[in-house]
């Protein structure tokens, strides 16, 4: 395992990159990335279709206290109305999937690059330390771009330079230098009506969710502008001469790296990018990051009995009870889309 | 082998023989090569005569040194171009670590800096 300084061609000799030319592949890396994740995200309520490569992330519940069901009696003292029961929402609609498996049946792509533009081409060369050229190898590769790209796209922050291609969550259908993945919502956080329970006549109809309501979108950040790409020096071909990579070859095998070590299926390294939803406490115990707004789930969690009878017909003959809900609704739980590499 | 004689004491039969195995020895002298055929003293005269002839013409003979040979090939010393023929200088013949980069024809170079531009190495070969 090494950090190289790969080789470019310099008038008609070779000279090994600077660390910020070096940096600036890392940066290209996570805009290629940027443009096509290699861990996907999507909002849909299919079922997972293969179970290799993808999964559900996390139920997001979305709890609302109801009132109860009423208790009806023909005198005026009804038996109490029973207790109510959560109304319990699952949201299990966002999908991960590992697109290097999707295409590639998880092959490694130093030993699949037939296909590939780059088929030719080693990785660059660099000057070793025993004062030979060798090229690169994929150890190399990783070590001196791929793991550093992979690092700086899985922290917490959201912007197309440092990462891009991954997703955060918001209350917002629109976000800067963000593209939204799905108007259809991951969760909302709905309340109930307690004002309206608290007047009118019984028995109210159990669940009344206000109308107001929270949604959270997922969103996808977008990739930076290119930006400056010094292109390495390689071996070609059967003679092994050496051929600076044009730029396109060189995207495909950078985009072929990220996308495959985003995914990593055989857990090789511990900069696999994963998504997950969980409180601030889990995902920081996995190790992970926040991305986006906290998904909270708002609601009640008192109620008290209110009495009555079908007034105002003074000739009622009925007479009620119902537990409804009461109180200033709080948030209850916050849950995060969390992005950490395993 | 021993020598034959004819003792006082043979048998004539015993003489007959041992006068033929002498006979047998000499040879049949209608096949020598010799001018003089013949009798034996003749061809041996002959032969001795000869052997004076070639020795004295032997005598004759005169040994070049180093520097005669090569005036007699029509070269020089120390030996120029022109006295090796073409594609004749094979790996054997070079010693090693003996040919620098101005030996080589239409000479090319491939420098290698490091980063910060410092020569770590210069390549050396021939052009086209």
């Amino acid at each position: 395992m090494a950090i190289v300084r790969p080789m470019k061609r310099v008038g008609s000799d070779l000279r090994a990159m600077t660390s910020a030319e070096v940096t600036q592949i890392i940066d290209e890396c996570i805009r290629l990335y940027g443009n096509n994740p290699g861990i996907s995200l999507t909002v849909t309520p299919d079922a997972v279709s293969d179970p290799l490569i993808e999964n559900k992330l996390g139920t997001l519940i979305d709890r609302r206290l109801p009132a109860g069901p009423a208790s009806t009696s023909a005198s005026p003292n009804p038996t109490p109305g029973t207790a109510p029961s959560y109304v319990e929402v699952n949201y299990v609609n966002t999908l991960q999937r590992y697109e290097w498996g999707v295409v590639n049946s998880n092959s490694f792509p130093y030993k699949n690059r037939s296909g590939s533009s780059y088929q030719n081409y080693s990785y660059p060369i660099h000057y070793n330390a025993a004062g030979y050229i060798q090229a690169m190898s994929w150890v190399d590769m990783y070590d001196t771009f791929i793991k550093e790209a992979l690092t700086r796209l899985a922290t917490g922050t959201t912007t197309p330079a440092e990462n891009a291609g991954t997703y955060f969550v918001s209350t917002a259908t629109s976000e800067t230098d963000a593209t939204l993945v799905s108007s259809t919502p991951i969760v909302k956080d709905t309340i109930s009506d307690y004002t309206a329970f608290a007047t009118g006549d019984l028995p109210e109809v159990e669940d009344q969710p206000d109308a107001a309501e929270t949604s959270w979108y997922l969103h996808r950040v977008n990739a930076a502008a290119e930006g400056l790409v010094p292109l390495p020096v390689t071996m070609f071909g059967g003679n092994d001469d050496f051929k600076t990579l044009d730029k396109p070859k060189f995207r495909d095998m950078l985009l072929d790296l990220m996308q495959y070590w985003a995914y990593d299926p055989a857990n090789v390294y511990n900069t696999a990018i994963r998504y997950q939803y969980g409180t601030s406490a889990f995902l920081t115990g996995q190790g992970m990051n926040q991305r986006g707004s906290g998904i909270t789930d708002t609601y009640v969690t008192t109620y008290f009995e209110r009495t009555g009878q079908n007034a105002p017909d003074p000739n009622a003959t009925a007479y009620y009870s119902q537990q409804v809900p009461f109180g200033t609704p709080t948030v209850q739980s916050t849950n995060y889309l969390g992005i950490g590499l395993f | 082998m021993a020598r034959t004689f004819v003792d006082l004491n043979d048998l004539v039969s015993t003489w007959k023989d041992k006068t033929n195995e002498i006979s047998y020895k000499v040879g049949d002298l209608t096949n020598l090569t010799t001018t003089g055929d013949s009798d034996l003293v003749q061809a041996i005269n002959e032969i001795d005569s000869d052997l004076n002839s070639l020795q004295a013409q032997v005598n004759t003979f005169v040994f070049l040194d180093s520097a005669q040979v090569i005036n007699v090939i029509g070269g020089t010393i120390p030996i120029g171009t022109s006295e090796l023929e073409d594609s004749s200088v094979t790996e054997a013949k070079m010693a090693n670590d003996a040919i620098s980069s101005v030996q080589l024809k239409n000479l090319q170079t491939l420098v290698i800096y490091d980063s910060a531009g410092a020569t770590l190495k210069t390549l050396y070969t021939a052009g086209t």
